[in-house]
C-alpha cells in the first residue's frame, strides 16, 4: 500500500482512512460477535475488543510498513 | 471444577487476544520508526541567477517568462552605445599611444646618431627610455581595446547553459548593477530529489539504494537512487552571536523530534506524461537491499 493517500486534495498517511476504516469494520464485528454470544466467554470485554481492534488496524498498516 | 475451568478459559482466550495484539503493535510501531521512508521529500532543481556583467539601462528583453532557452541565447541586452563609445575611446587612445611610440623611436634613431658635442649621454640614455615607456603605453591603450570589447559583448547577456526562464520580473528600460542577479534560470536535467530522512533511519540507507519517488495527489512514481547523504546540518540550539560567542538554548523540550537530514536522490526514470517541476513534494521510500534487510531482521 502507498505511504500517503490523497483525499480531494489533501494528503494524509494511509493510516488515518485504515484507521476509520477498521473502525467502521469493528462496529460490525462487535456486533456479529454480540450476537453469536462469544463475549460470555470472554473475561473482560472491553478488554477483547480494544485488542481485537488493535489486531486489525496494526495488520493492515503492515501491508504499509513492512 | 468445571466453571473454575472455564473461568482460566476466558482468561486465556482474552489474554491471548491481548497478547497478539500487543505484538503485533510493537512490530508495527518498530517498523513504522525503523524502515526507510519518508513523507517529506522535495523535487529540486538547480537553478542559476543570471546578473550581467556590466551596468546600465536594459535596452531589450529577449524571452518571455518561462521560455526554454538554450546556452547562448541572448536572454537580455543592456544598452550598448556607452560601450561602444568607449571602445572607440580606446582605439582612439591607441591611436595617439601609436603615434607617440613612433615619435619617440625617431627621436631616439636622430639622437644615437649624433656626437657627444651636440648630445650628453644622459640625453640618449633618455631618449631609449622614453621609447620603451611609449611602447608600453601603446600596449595598455592595446588592452583597454580589448577591455573595452569584452564590456561591449558582456552587454548582452546570454544563456550560461541550457534551461528555463523563471518568474521573469526583469522589463525593458529597468536599471541593472553589476553582479546583482535579475534573472533566475532552471538548468536543464539537473533535477534531484531531496528525501528528508529522520536522523534515526539515516543508518538504514546506503548509497545506491533503489528510492521510488509518489508525487503528492498523483499516480506517477519516479525511480531513482540514493547519490549522497548530506554529512551535516546546522544546530538549532547553538547560534553564533555578533561576536562569535556561542548562544545556546537554555529551554530543553522533553519530547524530543528526531530532526531531518537531507538524503539526495537522483532521479533515473521520470514516467511518461509526467511534468516535473522544482518544488514538487513527494513521499520517498527506499527499497532496501535484501541482504541488507534481513541482517537488519537479525538484528532486531
Amino acid at each position: 500500500m502507498p505511504l500517503d493517500i490523497t483525499l480531494y486534495g489533501i494528503q494524509m498517511p494511509t493510516l488515518l482512512p485504515i484507521f476509520i476504516i477498521v473502525a467502521i469494520l469493528q462496529i460490525a464485528i462487535d456486533g456479529i460477535i454480540t450476537d453469536t454470544g462469544i463475549y460470555r466467554h470472554v473475561w473482560h470485554p472491553g478488554l477483547f475488543k480494544m485488542a481485537l481492534f488493535v489486531c486489525f488496524f496494526t495488520l493492515a498498516c503492515l501491508t504499509i510498513y513492512h | 471444577m468445571k466453571n473454575r475451568l472455564f473461568k482460566i478459559l476466558r482468561l486465556i482466550i482474552t489474554l491471548s487476544v491481548v497478547g497478539l495484539a500487543f505484538f503485533l503493535g510493537l512490530k508495527l510501531w518498530n517498523n513504522y520508526m525503523n524502515s526507510s521512508w519518508t513523507r517529506d521529500g522535495r523535487v529540486r532543481a538547480e537553478v542559476v541567477m543570471i546578473a550581467p556583467d556590466v551596468s546600465g539601462l536594459v535596452a531589450s528583453v529577449n524571452v518571455v517568462d518561462n521560455q526554454f532557452v538554450k546556452k547562448g541565447d541572448l536572454l537580455f541586452q543592456i544598452d550598448k552605445v556607452r560601450f561602444e563609445h568607449a571602445l572607440a575611446e580606446a582605439k582612439t587612445l591607441a591611436q595617439i599611444r601609436k603615434a607617440e611610440h613612433e615619435m619617440k623611436q625617431n627621436q631616439y634613431k636622430r639622437r644615437v646618431g649624433l656626437s657627444d658635442e651636440v648630445m650628453s649621454e644622459e640625453n640618449r640614455n633618455d631618449a631609449k627610455l622614453e621609447v620603451a615607456i611609449a611602447k608600453a603605453k601603446y600596449e595598455e591603450a592595446a588592452i583597454q581595446i580589448e577591455t573595452a570589447e569584452l564590456n561591449l559583448e558582456r552587454s548582452s547577456v546570454k544563456a550560461p547553459s541550457d534551461g528555463w526562464v523563471s518568474n521573469l520580473l526583469l522589463r525593458k528600460g529597468d536599471y541593472v548593477q553589476t553582479g546583482e542577479s535579475h534573472m533566475a534560470m532552471i538548468k536543464k536535467d539537473s533535477f534531484w530529489i531531496y528525501g528528508y530522512f529522520e536522523e534515526n533511519k539515516l543508518s538504514l540507507l546506503h548509497i545506491n539504494d533503489k528510492a521510488q519517488m509518489r508525487m503528492l495527489g498523483t499516480k506517477y512514481i519516479i525511480q531513482g537512487h540514493i547519490e549522497s547523504l548530506a554529512s551535516g546540518i546546522s544546530d538549532r540550539d547553538n547560534v553564533t552571536d555578533q561576536r562569535l560567542l556561542a548562544n545556546v538554548n537554555p529551554t530543553f523540550t522533553w519530547v524530543r523530534l528526531a530532526q531531518r537530514i537531507p538524503v539526495r536522490i537522483h532521479i533515473d526514470s521520470v514516467p511518461k506524461g509526467f511534468v516535473l517541476a522544482a518544488g514538487m513534494t513527494c513521499s520517498v521510500s527506499i527499497i532496501q537491499k535484501e541482504d541488507k534487510k534481513s541482517d537488519f531482521l537479525n538484528l532486531r
